[in-house]
Order: C-alpha cells, then structure tokens, then sequence
C-alpha cells in the first residue's frame, strides 16, 4: 500500500472542518441571503399578554427572527411584505417573532406603530426581555431563519422583498428538512 | 505525490520572484474603498483625485539635502466596478493625469545636483480592467470574513512622448501620462468585519513589460504594493439607512525594482516606501459614498539617490447604482 503524504491528511482535515450546511447551498444563492450555520444565542421575550417565550420553545419549527425599530425607514418598507409572506405561511410549522429594538417607546405605541403597517402579527419589545445585541450587530432590519433544530441558517441585513421566490423557495427547503 | 509538490513549490516560487521589489507607478493603485487597495463589490462609479508631492531627496533609508528638486502628480481617475454575481466585480478604470516638475534632482560624482529642467504634462494614461473574485467567506452573528483574488491588467493607452519646457528633451518616464507597457496585475484581498470594525488586507503585485519613454525602450520593474487597514464606524450606534461615519488607519507600502532604459537597469530607481494613511469616510445615503485619507510616508528605502514622496492625499466620491 502506497504511502499517503502528510499534505494529503491536511487536506482532508481542511476539508473536514469546513461548515457543513444541512440545506443545499443553491437555496441561499437564490434568496440572495448570507449563510450560516451557527447556534444561535439564547433569549427570552416577554409577549403582550406577559407570557414569556424563548427560543428553546420553537424547536422543532422554522423560526423567522426578524429585528426592527419604529425609527428605522427600511423597516416600514419591509413591514407590509413580511405580513404578506405571514398570510401565507402562517399555518405551517413557522414561527414569526418580529423584535423591536425601539429603547424608549412603550409596548403600546409599538403595537399601534405595527398595526398601521399593516401587521397581524404579534411584535415584540427587545428591552422586555434577555436578548444580546450581538443579533443587531449590523444594524436594522436584519432577519435570521433557524431551522428546525434550533440553529442559524442564513441572515438578510437590510429590507428584503420576502416575496421573492428564491426567498420563499428557501424558507421551504427548511420546512422540508427534518 | 512528489511531482505535485514539486509543481506547488515552483509556483511559490515564481510568484516569490515575480513579486521582487519595482518600480514604483501612482496609477498602480486601485482603490474604491479606504484603503489604497481595497476593492469591494456592488456596482457604480468612482471619481478619486489623487495629489503626490516629491519634494524630499534620499540615498537608500537616509534622507539628504534636496538641491532644490520638485515634482507633483494629480491623477483624476473615473472607476467604473459591476457586479457580475455576489462573488465576481469587474472594475475598470481610466486615469487623467497631470505631471508637473521644477528642477530634475541628479547624481554628479557622488553629489545630488538639480538640472534646471520644468516641465509637465496633462493627458489620460494607463487604462486598467480588473477582477475580483470572492472564493471564500464564512458568516457569522457577530463577524464576516472573506477572502479574494484580483486579477487584471494595465493597457498602453497614455502617451509616453511628452517633452519638457523648451522641447529638446522628454520627460522622464515618472511625468509621462502612461508607460506604453501592457503589465498584469495579480493580488489577494482578505478582511474581517465585526460588528462596527473591519479589517482589510491587500496585496497587489504588479508584473510589468517594456514600455516606451520618449524614443528610448523603457520598463517600470516589477511591484508589490501591500496595504492593512483598519476602519471603526463612529456614529451612529446601530445603523438604519441614514448617514455613516468610519475613521480608518492604514499602514501601506510599495516594493519597486528598478527599471530598465534601453535594456540598462536604472540605478538610482526602484526600492521601499511605506506610508501610515489616516482617513476619514462617509456613507452619506444607501447609494452615495465620500472619503478622504492622506498617505504620509514613514519609511524610505531607495535604491541610489532619489526623489522621495513627501505625501499623498486622496478624495474621491462613490455612486452605488
């Protein structure tokens, strides 16, 4: 047997320790997102009615974690295509949970700010719950897709269109993941 | 399994000697971002103007008494970049000229003397077409990191064949607005973005091929010019869509051989410059980008007696389609 040089073994282990990403590399591509593969850091929110909620309670669903701030103009843009893309999915093993990272103004006014944008959905206060800033590191809107198993797929940094088909294309692909 | 090693060591190998320290050339470096060579994607429009002043004489690291020698450089350069997909931009870039010189420094039995030769030029030079390909990047929460190779090459497009003040004579191949050399470009670019700091590295090697100056066959040796950058986004605190602000410091340097002039190496041509670049950018909407950084040198290792680089300054405004 022929004896295998040490950069061969390199190479494998350089190969090795590269990410390996659980959905095919073309769903990113195509929705124009970053990819990730990461745990995402723990937190917990506090909904309208007091009821706390983390993340460990949506494993086993796909997780749309959307960040924003009723002084952020590309969030107001963005706002009516994500109750869209709610309107559409919302009977499936999805979950929204679109924080606000707004440190002044009161859960009311938040609220009401969210509705005239046409939202359905329940928004959350990021300073009523335990949430690091390291989710908005790079500003807002910025959204994270966790898959079913509770890790960090991909990240849009700025207002997407979550109209577009390669976006939607993706969101499937981590519904079909098991 | 030896032969490819034995291919994989020429190649550094090669790369390692086509890298030699040459000459040096004010269109080499490209910039759209900060820092002298750093090359981003997206796509628009780039107009720098670039201001160099030599009015410092060296003999190799020590600075001499300058007999009274001057030369100035304003380069306006218009960078058309488009982004093929995320990962591939091609840029390409036309530079206009604008060489002025008061007194030619020269070596006469040892001693710098100043011939009193004026003289200067306008014109367009050296065209340049590059690409730049991310091959890797990995994402984060809190980081970015990516790395890619630029490619490209330098047209003969300038004229080499302007004269001094009072028509006998040409002028040296540092004020002609090109080189008549088609030179390959070859680089790397790596950064790392975290949060509000980003790091860039960059390096440009340049491998040049024989010109023309004047009547006279003429070759800028080969280059490297290097770069590290670190930029800090000072305001605002969490960014939305309005105004950015970044402060930026740099430490950047060019290797140049010495060139060539009728098949004769040039001795007093060529060597080490690195410089600290301080900057200053805003990114005043989603589509309109401004800076400003000046290119103070620290360092001078010159082959024979030269003119040195007193300073660079560099503004230049960005249209992001």
């Amino acid at each position: 047997m022929a004896k295998l040089s040490p950069f061969f073994f390199v190479c494998v282990l350089i190969v090795l320790s590269l990410p390996a990403y659980a959905v095919d590399r073309k769903y990113f591509d195509g929705a124009g997102l970053q990819r990730l593969n990461e745990e995402p850091p723990h937190f917990t929110l506090s909904g309208g009615s007091g009821k706390e909620v983390s993340l460990e309670d949506f494993k086993g669903k796909v997780v749309i974690l959307h960040f924003w701030a009723t002084w952020c103009k590309p969030c107001r843009v963005e706002f009516p295509l994500l109750e869209r893309l709610w309107q559409e999915i919302k009977g499936k093993d999805v979950i929204l949970l679109p924080i606000s990272i707004d440190e002044n103004a009161k859960r009311e006014g938040v609220e009401a700010f969210a509705k005239t944008l046409g939202a359905s959905f329940p928004v959350y206060l990021a300073r009523e719950g335990d949430i690091t800033p390291r989710y908005w590191t790079w500003g807002v809107p910025e959204t994270y897709l966790i898959d079913r198993k509770g890790r960090v797929q991909a990240r849009a940094v700025g207002a997407k269109d979550w109209g577009e088909k390669g976006i939607r294309e993706l969101i499937n692909a981590l519904l079909e993941e098991r | 399994m030896k032969k490819f090693m034995i291919i994989h060591l020429s190649a550094i190998a090669v790369y390692i000697a086509l890298t030699a320290p040459a000459s040096a050339c004010d269109f080499c470096l490209l910039s759209q971002g900060i820092s002298p060579l750093d090359t981003s994607g997206g796509s628009g429009i780039r107009v720098s103007e670039r201001y160099t002043l030599l009015d410092r004489a060296y003999r190799g690291r020590e600075r001499i008494p300058n007999p009274g020698a001057r030369e100035e450089y304003w380069t306006t350069e218009f960078t058309g970049f488009f982004a093929v997909t995320d990962d591939l931009t091609l840029l390409f870039a036309v530079p206009l000229r604008k060489t002025a010189m008061d007194g030619e420094l020269n070596v006469t039995g040892g001693t710098p003397v100043v011939d009193p030769v004026k003289g200067g030029v306008s014109g367009a030079g050296d065209a340049m077409a590059l690409g730049r390909y991310t091959f890797f990047k990995i994402h984060t929460i809190d980081t970015t990191v990516t790395a890619a190779g630029i490619f490209g090459m330098k047209f003969p497009t300038g004229k080499t064949d302007a004269k001094a003040l009072g028509g006998t004579e040409y002028l040296d191949s540092h004020l002609q607005p090109g080189t008549g050399s088609t030179d390959f470009l070859l680089g790397l670019s790596l950064s790392r973005a975290a949060g509000k700091f980003s790091l860039s590295a960059n390096t440009l090697g340049v491998i040049t091929t024989a010109g023309e100056t004047g009547d006279a066959s003429h070759q800028f040796g080969n280059a490297l010019n290097y770069d590290l950058t670190g930029r800090y986004r000072v305001y605002p605190g969490v960014i939305s869509s309005g105004p950015r602000v970044f402060l930026a410091l740099g430490l950047n340097g060019e290797l140049r051989a010495r060139e060539e002039e009728d098949g004769i190496e040039v001795k007093d041509s060529g060597g080490h410059t690195v410089y600290i670049t301080p900057g200053v950018q805003l990114a005043a909407s989603s589509r309109w980008q401004a800076e400003f950084s000046y290119q103070r040198p620290v360092y001078h290792n010159l082959h024979g007696t030269q003119m040195g680089e007193t300073g660079k300054a560099v503004a230049a405004v960005t249209y992001l389609f």
